[in-house]
């Protein structure tokens, strides 16, 4: 067998044993030292994994996993999300379906604060969706307005697809971040015109009750800043000392995680058995993420040896198909894969093969990584696997709530998803204008 | 999000030697991943003192990049068996689920080939890291600056080395408690 054949053999296995259930990582472990031996000999398959094992997470870098899980997790429990929702309930309690929009738009703050959807889903589902039921809106509804816009987590900085991307890529992760922010805003924008029209043209869809007789909490202005200094202070903290110069990515993160961490106890939010309860979620997400990653390395070093991105590369771009028939395939492929698998694992898998193709397509890696992780994101909203709507399911803890139902209210904000990445796609400014500024 | 449920691997044990055993190893297994979460605050603590110490004081602290770097991979391994047994890993399980309810027993076998694939290849992982340890300990590895500040590499390889060691072994107990599942499967 050449190396090309059996590098392609090894990209199908992947997918056949991740598809039949075995941990990804360790799928790509097994495929990759399989096919490193076959390749090169298993002395230089042993020396290799040993080797990527050791090496590939000794980054300063990854550091950053930890510390935005950390602080994630953190606003999750101390209550600044809630806060978040209020202010923005109250500034758009006028308008048609306002509190959907409300909901979109709390999420797009509070994603600047947070790089995980998980935690925007689970902080969400407990506050805006109780809301929402009580203000007459369906609860298909409230559910999906929560899950679709759960994905501004990812793509508003800080976000762990963007970083992640950037190491796959060889990117700086405060581009990355850049350019997550038009597209975030775009995204939040289509998402509020989706409630809108849903609202004029399938009330069903939106409303229980038509005539909303609940009434709103009396909101002063000054509760209204109260209530905005934790997370602009959190903001101003990560963002503004990333971008201010003062703070690296990781040191963002540890700052953002401390600052969480002394927000969260002075709201009295968080005692011991807590604390220690987030850190243990906060090491296991950490391992999932990053074990992924070291396979991950493994497998593109494995790629690389067999040359299949390369000779894929000249197949696809000389042929028929062109770059814009490569980035078609490649998003449907992600979408598909969406809904068997979690986000990072999606890019891990394809973005070793991906990634030197779009390089001989001469695309802009920054957009190109900006389309992959909203195809990406969309995945969190696709049956039978969409880890925002089962996170939703779980945070919500009641027995009548069907999956299916969230399922369905996600449904026309995946449409919205779609409809973004057509426009991202068509101009690319949007995603690269900040980040090259 | 944050269940601390009974891992779905850690299915009933006969015999009292066995369940004394399993509880020092499960011991063992939780106060790995306890260091390896206590390190989490070590990381975020450190890098917020080098940015105090830089902003303020106007010179990093030495080592912190290189130390944050290898106190990572040491807080990943560390924790990577307690993950494994909390059945953490992302894997897709569709598929699997639906032959769970069809054919329980050759689910039970399939989980059992899984998981003796992970007990070859993160033994695999703990073998080749027996070599890298060898050779931090022959030629006096170390990260640091000479003259400022420097530290062996050495404990931290070792630890790594425990960590994988650790999580090779877990997987292996799980491979033969899903193998016992197959058996009693079979009885029932």
């Amino acid at each position: 067998m050449s190396p090309v054949e059996i590098g392609g053999l090894a990209t199908g296995g992947l997918l056949l044993l991740i598809l039949i259930g075995m941990p990804i990582g360790v799928s790509m472990l097994a495929i990759s030292f399989l096919g490193v031996a076959l390749i090169r000999g298993d002395t230089v398959a042993l020396r290799m994994i040993g080797q990527v094992a050791n090496d590939s997470l000794r980054e300063y870098l990854f550091a950053v996993v930890p510390l935005f899980v950390l602080m994630g997790l953190l606003v999750t429990a101390s209550g600044v999300g809630k806060d978040t929702f209020d202010v923005f309930q109250r500034l758009l309690r006028r308008i048609t379906a306002g509190l959907g929009i409300a909901t979109v738009f709390a999420n797009a703050v509070f994603a600047s604060i947070t790089g995980i959807s998980i935690a925007s889903a689970t902080v969400f589902s407990r506050v805006a969706v109780p809301e929402m039921v009580r203000h007459g809106y369906t609860r298909k509804f409230a559910t999906g307005v929560v899950a679709g816009s759960s994905v501004l987590g990812m793509l508003i900085p800080p976000s762990l697809l963007m970083i992640v991307y950037a190491v796959l890529a060889e990117e700086s992760v405060g581009r990355m971040f850049l350019a997550g922010i038009g597209p975030g805003l775009l995204l939040a924008l289509i998402f509020s015109m989706a409630i809108v029209l849903l609202a004029r043209i399938r009330p069903s869809f939106v409303f229980d009750v038509a005539d909303d007789g609940a009434g709103y909490e009396a909101l002063g202005a000054a509760a209204l800043v109260r209530k905005s200094v934790p997370i602009l202070s959190l903001m101003l903290l990560v963002l503004g000392g990333l971008y201010g110069g003062f703070l690296n990515p990781t040191e963002a993160g540890a700052a953002g995680a401390f600052g969480a961490l002394v927000i969260a106890v002075l709201r009295r939010s968080l005692d011991g058995p807590t604390f220690w309860r987030l850190l243990v979620e906060t090491g296991q997400i950490t391992v999932s993420i990053l074990f992924l990653i070291m396979a991950a390395t493994f497998f593109s070093r494995m790629l690389a040896l067999s040359g299949v991105p390369r000779e894929l590369a000249e197949l696809l771009l000389s042929g028929p198909i062109g770059p814009y028939g490569f980035i078609l395939v490649y998003v449907v492929l992600i979408l598909i894969l969406g809904c068997l698998i979690d986000s990072i694992s999606i890019m891990l898998i394809l973005l070793p093969i991906a990634l030197p193709v779009a390089e001989a397509a001469q695309f802009d890696m920054i957009w190109f990584g900006v389309i992959t992780v909203v195809a990406v994101e969309a995945g969190l909203l696709t049956p039978p696997f969409g880890l925002s709507v089962y996170t939703i399911k779980s945070a919500m803890d009641d027995p009548t709530l069907r999956v299916g139902e969230i399922f369905r209210g996600a449904a026309p904000f995946f449409a919205a998803m779609l409809v973004a990445l057509a426009v991202i796609v068509a101009f690319p400014p949007i995603a690269t204008w900040l980040a090259r500024l | 999000m944050l269940d601390n449920r009974e891992a779905p691997g850690a299915r009933p044990q006969g015999g009292h030697r066995t369940g004394l055993v399993h509880r020092v190893w499960r011991r063992a297994v939780d106060g790995l991943a306890a260091v390896g979460t206590l390190l989490i605050v070590v990381l975020m603590l450190l890098i917020c003192a080098d940015i105090v110490a830089r902003n303020l004081l106007g010179s990093s602290l030495p080592l912190i990049s290189e130390l944050g770097a290898l106190t990572l991979v040491v807080i990943v391994y560390l924790q990577l068996a307690a993950t494994v047994r909390a059945d953490r890993l992302p894997r897709t399980e569709i598929l699997f689920a639906l032959l769970q309810d069809a054919r329980p027993r050759a689910a039970a076998l399939l989980a059992a080939c899984f998981d003796l694939a992970g007990t070859v290849l993160v033994g695999l992982i703990a073998w080749s890291t027996v070599r890298i340890l060898e050779k931090d300990l022959a030629s006096h590895e170390f990260i640091g600056v000479p003259g400022i500040a420097t530290l062996p590499t050495w404990p931290f390889r070792a630890l790594i080395l425990v960590g994988v060691t650790v999580a090779a072994v877990e997987f292996l107990l799980r491979t033969l408690s899903a193998l016992r599942a197959a058996a009693s499967e079979e009885r029932t």
